[in-house]
């Protein structure tokens, strides 16, 4: 979903089936480069020895950095079992209590100042490590959604019956981000490295908003660049964008009566969603084809012989481009207030979610391509190529074949060239990496 | 998941040791939000909704 601006987003495997959100951000490498790395410098002769000092220098942090692999590969067991609580926990947007506390109390115990309750959100945090510049941020996710409740098997079996589950593999978000942070900060310290190290925890990234609270409260005010990743069906990182969103709860507020012995006496909100829900799909043939626009009822009342006095309607609405939404938007609004009008019942709106389409960026997509690389990709047991095979099995499209997760997704150049970018694509982010005025 | 945070470290080693790597997402950033502001829809003065999970 969400994602991050200025920020990658290293996509890797999810050994569990994944429900992914069309906001959710995938990235792919342009070819373009930053104008200062295209210019040519000159070198005086007597660079020559700061040249091979640099060289010298490149070869420490390539020693650094499998350093690091190998102590990571030590370490991941813990996070595993980290992941593991989490994906238990499956606590739905901002009742994340469980899943912060553990993550917290990780970071915590790893030397890491905390602050809760960012943007007087219970469940939202920011555990900083160091001073100085630059400032570098972590994102984790951590919320599950509802209804999809799961056991660890490769058929639906749900743990609890209608209860929260992680489809999405928030889990595995929130863990591995703790995972790099404490890593990073543990060199930091043994190398003497300068600068600030910060994990964002942030809550309710399944339709909830959370970022975009935090960076109201300016969580995100002096952050120089902040990475992110999201579990997924295949490791890359690429330039895609994704659709902006707006979302709202839509809720009428009519006058209960007995169904049938006083009718007259009543005014349903039921009613009035019904005709507002039926007005945007009237609606639906009138927007761009690239619109979405999915919901549910929340509330539709509570027994047939009582007129509802309360119904609730839960709205997303998403388009490549922030700018065509907000038109659209507002004759989402009008069909909300036909219903209203309609019944004769009270209308409340309350936007709940308000995210542009994510903003690529160049620079940093081929950074965590260059590092992926490195990395590599993941190497299945016997065991667990046949728990994926059980699962393919389950997938719409069954005869699909499977994919390897061994291979690191060659990414090609931007689908879109800089200059052939609708308007929709420059447009903004969701979360700063250097907020601009208006959110300082 | 693994490969995820080993992706995330070697990424934040060369951010912390090479200033022009800030530089550069930083001019990416700015070439592709050029002309666009960010501005949030939900009003200033309202809180988060963090009772979106539960219907009345």
């Amino acid at each position: 979903m969400y994602s991050v601006l200025g920020g990658p987003q290293a996509r890797a495997l999810q050994p569990t089936f994944t429900v992914r959100e069309q906001t959710d951000a995938s990235w792919s490498v342009s070819g373009r480069r930053p104008q200062q790395q295209a210019r040519g410098v000159r070198y005086p002769l007597d660079m020559r020895t700061l040249g091979l000092f640099l060289v010298s220098a490149a070869f420490l942090c390539a020693d650094d950095k499998s350093a690091l692999l190998q102590k990571m590969d030590s370490q991941s067991a813990h996070y595993g079992d980290l992941s593991r609580k989490i994906w238990e926990f499956a606590e739905v947007g901002y009742q994340e209590n469980r899943s912060a506390d553990l993550l917290k109390s990780e970071l915590r115990s790893a030397g890491f100042t905390v602050a809760d309750r960012v943007a007087a959100i219970p469940t939202a945090f920011t555990a900083t490590w160091g001073s100085g510049r630059p400032v570098i941020g972590i994102m984790g996710e951590y919320d599950a959604l509802p209804g999809l409740s799961q056991e660890d098997v490769p058929e639906r079996k749900p743990r609890v019956e209608g209860g929260p589950g992680h489809g999405c593999g928030h889990n595995l978000l929130g863990a591995a981000s703790a995972f790099a942070a404490v890593t990073l900060k543990q060199w930091m310290q043994e190398k003497k490295i300068a600068g600030t190290l910060r994990f964002y925890g942030t809550p309710a990234e399944e339709g909830g908003g959370g970022k975009l609270y935090m960076i109201r409260a300016g969580a995100f005010k002096d952050v120089d660049t902040v990475l992110s990743w999201h579990p997924s069906d295949s490791n890359g990182a690429d330039l895609k964008s994704s659709l902006a969103i707006l979302s709202a709860k839509f809720r009428f507020y009519g006058k209960p009566a007995h169904a049938a012995m006083a009718p007259d006496a009543g005014r349903s909100a039921l009613d009035g969603l019904m005709i507002m829900a039926n007005s945007v799909e009237f609606l639906r043939e009138h927007v761009p084809d690239s619109t979405r626009i999915h919901y549910v009822v929340t509330n539709g009342g509570s027994a047939p012989n009582i007129v509802p006095d309360y119904s609730e309607l839960f709205l997303y609405a998403r388009h490549t481009s922030m700018q065509v939404l907000d038109g659209i938007w507002e004759r989402i609004l009008k069909c909300a207030q036909a219903g209203a009008l309609a019944s004769d019942t009270r209308l409340e709106t309350k936007l709940i979610d308000s995210a542009y389409n994510t903003l690529p960026n160049d620079a940093l997509s081929a950074l965590v391509d260059k590092n992926l690389h490195i990395v590599g990709g993941v190497t299945y047991t016997a065991e667990e190529q046949a728990f994926a095979d059980k699962l393919r099995k389950t997938l719409p499209d069954a005869t699909r074949p499977m994919g390897s997760q061994e291979k690191i997704q060659s990414v090609g150049p931007c689908p879109w060239p800089l200059s052939a970018l609708p308007p929709s694509y420059r447009e903004s982010q969701r979360t700063p990496g250097n907020p601009p005025p208006a959110l300082a | 998941m693994v490969v995820a945070a080993k992706t995330l470290v070697l990424t934040g080693v060369d951010l912390f040791t090479d200033p022009k790597q800030v530089e550069a997402a930083k001019a990416s950033f700015q070439i592709r939000r050029e002309g666009h502001e960010y501005r949030s829809r939900v009003p200033a003065d309202q809180p988060p909704p963090l009772d979106y999970r539960n219907s009345k």
